[in-house]
């Protein structure tokens, strides 16, 4: 990381200067090279043979509180709320791979543990058979491996030292065990991970939550050995609706879907009731479900106008649902376009009851295009002029430019967001603004390529076919697979992703590129992380 | 235990064995509390510094004015210190603004720059941790009382795992995660134990039997472990037996607070002080702190403030007279929290006739200095305690060229310590001058 610091502090010296973020944001394209600046837009020119040969150096995962819920649900029956913080890495995905646990989170997993229990499917409890259940089916749904013999002998006696309620014990010390919270990653003698290590992964990446008994069966079996075995069975995972936990995971914080339900700062999404933000926090995952099952790539992410029917959405939609089946919409394509222009991601990148087209291209340029803006210089009075009558949202901001310091920045961000004015703060279409009615044509560079776009469908529409964003979609899934930043090592990786998105089944084929990667399959090497 | 012949019998058994051999189960409960209150410390943090102009006093040492912001203390005058001039200092040749300071305060110890789990791409930097040990945390690992919390950790609103939304750490990439809501707390701290004493007994012996099957299950991986994967470990299993030691906490002989009720982000950080003054007289701990909300990033609107269209970070940037002003106006209701709490822990006793704010050292402070320009070189900083924290109470203290390690120094030496130094950023020696009585 060292010359991408140094490179960076001379950079942030630039934008703290005037003209700062002209020089920021062009400079990429000239920028200097070396590989492994990681996703802040200064990429190189990288010459690619394969996809790379370095396993991530990943230390060890503890579950997210999501993959410990839908685990939970699966292997017990039992709807339970997980109590304990999760860390959030690089830009947006959770992982827990740096921080020890306190008092107050393990008295989260014995909450969780003892509200589980309580609410568990014992149907297979039967006075005969309830032990060998817990030992052969719940046990390694949770351990992700059968027990090993000292541990049957031992969880044996804790369900005898249980007396008649022996289940409940032994449950609640599954669900507590180091073994179901943190992944234990085996390597074998050639450096590749185990069968074992590597069904994890692959559930934890493609579904949320463990494997099943069928893929612990054939980690067991050692038949996910090859590259070919692996794409077999992630095709067969992604086709799984249990899929739907892995997409959730990665769509819901790749673009900031938490926001909506963030009643404290948006208390006008709130006040729309809890199926309409439901439904618009599920409607982005549920779109890009059927893109990969659909077949598309990054042209179907950005430009797709058929999604998944939400009646709790009418409303917003309006008049832009052209035509309506049993569980499809199609979308006015003048209107919509693509994954960003759904309801749920217009309102996630709001202010409560005001668009701010700053926040729509700040994390548009940071999650899309991976060219976030530098943070703004410290000491600025930003304060636009009172909203006055008759004046729009995009008229008050454009006052950002009269100052060059300011304008430096904003002109990209902004420029982003302008061309997004169509969709007001719950993502419904609008033609005016406070009277005024609505500029969407915007001017903006990005990354040193020149846009001029004359709304948010003809900006998606360019967007699709440019390595800009579908680099930075196959950078984003690194992310969120791996579970930590991406690295030198991952340059020629993402570069074949990219590759992949543009291609027909580009999402499937991406992570099939993924799961088939050294960077997925292998153990780190030595000394790292 | 083996089983027995019929249910009477058992729960005759279970009778005798809570009458006879309950300290085994609670440790807690024989304990005679201590005649004379020990000292207590408690760590306040709000977010974002101040606005100077309507914080800082008026006059001199001792006949001081209060400002608008302090004003809501002034009943509580003459168990303050207010302190003015300690300066924070990161120790990284890059500063992000927020981030780089929550893991400095109560450590007085720079963030790690030299691990990169976390990232921030708009300023073009990775970090990891902490590197040093909170000061709370330090003390409450001296201190081998009686107390079943080792320390209690509360706030409100503070978000996940991440540097700049934790304060409090044990050690190295050791965070300790507050209880961010009321109704959690309260359960935790005074709804573990059942009031049934069957159930009680049932719970307590589950609990210990599940969790002697959870330590012994960290022995079971197989996976290579790097040093810094094997200290995380060995942390959760240290972290399991800490909890233990808390699911033994009966507080049926205290004053038990009520549950708290009514719970809002307008009210959770005074319900949050109720609860931390109930468990502080129960002597469930004797190292508290409480967090309200995050050092980075935290747009939460306060709408009975008139804030209501953009939140506290995106204010806090704006230097406009207007913005200062309705943002001083947010940082005196955070003055009338803390006042809040003061009169809690003034109104609970604490054994021998005396109050807990008697025998507690409060110390409020911030990540920042003064928000718009993400000063640190000026931390407001309020101390209270009564005469058996010897702080030199109803005084407002200038001070030049001292750093927030002073104050942490100050902390060691109220509960009875006499460190001269704390924190790898430590320049200077010994307390806060003046701040104590010797």
């Amino acid at each position: 990381m060292r010359s991408a610091k140094l490179r960076w502090g001379s950079v942030l010296f630039l934008c703290l200067s005037a003209l700062g973020c002209r020089g920021a944001i062009e400079s990429g394209a000239a920028g200097p090279g070396g590989p492994g600046t990681g996703g802040n837009g200064f990429d190189p020119e990288v010459q690619c043979d394969s996809t790379g040969t370095i396993g991530a150096p990943v230390p060890v995962r503890r579950l997210t509180a999501t993959q410990v819920e839908r685990t939970a649900l699966a292997v017990l029956g039992a709807n339970a709320k997980l109590q304990v913080s999760d860390e959030k890495l690089a830009t947006a995905f959770r992982s827990n791979v740096s921080s020890s646990l306190d008092a107050t989170s393990a008295r989260g997993y014995l909450n969780f543990a003892e509200s589980v229990s309580a609410s568990a499917d014992m149907s297979a409890c039967t006075p005969t058979g309830c032990l060998a259940w817990l030992l052969d089916e719940v046990a390694p749904g949770l351990f992700r491996r059968p027990l090993e013999a000292d541990e049957r002998t031992r969880y044996t006696a804790l369900f005898e030292a249980g007396e008649d309620e022996g289940a409940r014990w032994v449950i609640e010390a599954l669900l507590q065990s180091p073994v179901f919270l943190y992944v234990d990653e085996v390597a074998t003698e050639d450096g590749l991970l185990d069968d074992r290590t590597i069904a994890t992964r692959l559930a934890l990446v493609l579904w949320g939550q463990n494997p099943d008994a069928t893929l612990i069966q054939k980690a067991t079996n050692g038949e996910l050995r090859s590259a070919d075995a692996i794409a077999a069975e992630a095709e067969r995972m992604l086709k799984d609706p249990r899929s739907d936990g892995g997409l959730h995971d990665f769509v819901d914080q790749w673009l900031e879907l938490a926001r909506i339900e963030d009643a404290e700062a948006r208390p006008d999404l709130a006040a729309l009731g809890k199926d309409v933000t439901d439904a618009l926090r599920r409607e982005p995952v549920a779109f890009v479900a059927e893109v990969l099952h659909g077949g598309g790539g990054i042209v179907e992410l950005l430009r797709s106008t058929s999604s998944v029917r939400s009646d709790a959405l009418a409303d917003i939609y309006g008049d832009d649902i052209l035509s309506t089946s049993e569980d499809r919409v199609e979308l006015d394509p003048a209107h919509r376009s693509g994954v960003l222009t759904l309801p749920g991601v217009m309102a996630a990148l709001a202010h409560a009851n005001v668009t701010s087209p700053t926040v729509r291209g700040h994390t548009i340029l940071g999650s899309v295009l991976c060219n976030p803006p530098p943070p703004p210089p410290a000491g600025l009075d930003v304060t636009l002029p009172e909203p006055t009558p008759g004046e729009s949202t995009r008229q008050r901001l454009e006052k950002h430019f009269s100052d060059d310091t300011c304008g430096a920045c904003h002109r990209s961000m902004d420029g982003v967001g302008f061309a997004f004015e169509n969709f007001d703060w719950f993502g419904k279409y609008r033609t005016d603004d406070s009277g005024v009615p609505v500029e969407s044509a915007s001017d903006f560079m990005v990354n040193g390529q020149s846009f001029s776009v004359a709304d948010a469908v003809d900006f998606t529409e360019a967007l699709a076919d440019n390595r800009l964003a579908s680099k930075c979609v196959a950078k984003q899934w690194v992310r969120y697979a791996t579970g930590i930043p991406e690295n030198t090592s991952t340059a020629c990786l993402v570069e074949q992703m990219a590759t992949d998105l543009h291609s027909d089944e580009g999402l499937r084929t991406m992570m099939l590129t993924y799961v088939t990667s050294d960077w997925f399959r292998r153990a780190s090497p030595e000394g790292s992380p | 235990m083996s089983s027995h012949s019929s249910s009477n019998r058992r729960t005759f058994m279970r009778r005798v064995a809570l009458g006879g051999g309950a300290a085994a189960l609670f440790p807690w409960l024989n304990r005679a509390r201590a005649a004379t209150p020990p000292t207590k410390l408690l760590l306040v943090f709000t977010p974002h510094g101040t606005v100077w102009d309507s914080w800082r006093p008026g006059g001199g040492e001792t006949n001081f004015t209060f400002s608008p912001i302090l004003n809501p203390l002034a009943k509580h005058r003459d168990k303050l210190l207010i302190v003015d001039g300690l300066s924070m200092v990161t120790g990284t040749s890059y500063y992000i603004p927020h981030t780089y300071t929550m893991p400095v305060l109560w450590t007085g110890s720079p963030i790690d720059t030299k691990t990169s789990q976390f990232c921030r791409d708009d300023h073009g930097q990775c970090f990891g941790w902490n590197t040093g040990v909170s000061v709370d945390q330090t003390i409450a690992g001296r201190l081998q009382g009686p107390e079943p919390f080792k320390s209690i950790e509360l706030g409100y609103n503070t978000s996940g795992l991440h540097p700049a939304n934790r304060m409090i750490y044990a050690g190295p990439a050791q965070p300790k995660t507050p209880i961010s809501d009321p109704a959690t707390t309260f359960s935790t701290l005074f709804g573990t134990v059942s009031p049934d004493e069957v159930q009680a007994e049932k719970d307590a012996r589950r609990r210990k039997s599940v969790l002697d099957a959870v330590l012994a299950d960290f022995n079971s991986r197989k996976g290579k472990l790097s040093a810094a994967d094997k200290a995380r470990l060995e942390a959760h299993a240290t972290s399991v037996h800490e909890l233990e030691q808390t699911l033994a906490a009966d507080t049926k002989q205290c004053a038990r607070p009520g549950a708290p009720s009514n719970v809002s982000s307008e009210t959770a950080m005074d319900l949050q002080s109720n609860l931390i003054a109930s468990a502080l007289g129960c002597g469930l701990t004797r190292v508290a702190s409480f967090q309200l909300r995050i050092a980075d990033n935290d747009n939460s609107l306060y709408p009975w403030l008139g804030i209501n269209a953009s939140g506290h970070h995106s204010l806090s940037h704006d230097s406009s007279a207007a913005t200062q002003a309705k943002l001083a106006g947010l940082y005196t209701w955070y003055s009338e929290r803390v006042a809040h709490l003061l009169d809690q822990l003034a109104a609970t006793p604490d054994g021998d006739g005396s109050s807990v704010l008697d025998n507690t050292l409060v110390v409020w402070a911030s990540e920042l200095g003064q928000a718009w320009n993400h000063d640190i070189k000026n931390i407001p900083v309020v101390l209270a305690g009564g005469a058996n924290t010897k702080l030199r109470g109803g005084r407002y203290l200038k001070v030049t060229n001292a750093r927030m390690n002073r104050l942490l120094v100050t902390a060691l030496h109220s509960m009875g310590f006499s460190d001269t130094s704390y924190g790898s950023l430590d320049n200077g020696t010994g307390p806060i001058p003046g701040a104590l009585s010797s």
